[in-house]
């Protein structure tokens, strides 16, 4: 993959990240809540779970942050080094690593959904 | 092929003598590294969820004191910065708002990012704090009952 692509990743990830982060904060302290107690108890947690407009929200926004995340860290090693074995390594560590976030993310999305 | 003349994160910490937008440089990162080990642990920390409401409640319950909302607003603090300090980032590397070319002369000064570019980094900083205010309001008066 072309460093531009990385570059392109990190830009629109960012933006999604911006859109969609703004809207969950709003669902923790204004949007459909009282305040962040409320926001916070477990029968209003599970209800946002099984709503499939805060359901896709959410799994946008990890989808967004996981890949801003890792493209980010791996900017970072790269700078630590440089090389094409570490640069190989450190692209696939991000890209392992990231999926196992993701994973787990709707691994919780899935299951809360569907209880 | 290992390129020579690599600082690394070393390079980082290399701010005196530097202007604004260096600084503004490693608080991106700094923030940015955070943030992101933050919403590593937040994935996780949303998982117990599946554990039933007992268990949620008592990880509501364990995380619901000064310490804790103190390292939360300094994640929203960062997020924040972040993603305003961001925005500004995409318009330097797009080539906005950053000033009008000009001849060097001694003594020699960075022209490359002035104009709108070096307001917006103080506009930056100075939302930042607005927000986390917000933040402060919800964490510690609303949610922990904090009076002053």
């Amino acid at each position: 993959m072309r460093e531009s692509t990385f570059v392109l990743i990190q830009y629109l990830s960012g933006l999604f990240v911006l859109v969609f982060g703004a809207l969950h904060f709003a669902s923790l302290t204004f949007l459909g809540v009282k305040n962040l107690n409320e926001a916070l108890e477990y029968q209003n947690v599970l209800t946002r779970y099984k709503q499939i407009f805060w359901l896709s929200i959410l799994g946008i926004l990890m989808i967004a942050v996981t890949s801003h995340t890792f493209v980010g860290f791996r900017s970072i090693l790269i700078e630590i080094k440089q090389g094409k074995k570490w640069e190989l390594f450190v692209t696939l560590f991000a890209i392992i690593a990231g999926g196992i976030i993701i994973l787990s993310g709707f691994r919780t999305i899935l299951l809360a959904f569907l209880r | 092929m290992v390129y020579e003349n690599s600082r690394g994160i070393r390079g980082w910490w290399e701010i005196k003598g530097k202007n604004f937008e260096k600084l503004l440089f490693i608080l991106h990162r700094l923030s940015g590294v955070v943030v992101g080990l933050y919403f590593i642990l937040h994935i996780f920390e949303t998982s117990t969820i599946l554990n039933g409401e007992e268990d949620w409640k008592s990880l509501m319950e364990f995380l619901k004191n000064p310490f804790a909302h103190t390292g939360l607003l300094i994640v929203a603090f960062l997020s924040v910065f972040h993603a305003l300090n961001g925005i500004r980032l995409i318009f330097a590397e797009q080539g906005l708002l950053i000033g009008k070319m000009r001849r060097q002369g001694y003594p020699i000064v960075s022209f490359s990012l002035t104009g709108i570019q070096r307001k917006m980094g103080w506009f930056v900083i100075l939302l930042t704090f607005i927000l986390a205010l917000y933040a402060f309001y919800h964490l510690f008066i609303v949610s922990l009952g904090v009076r002053f």
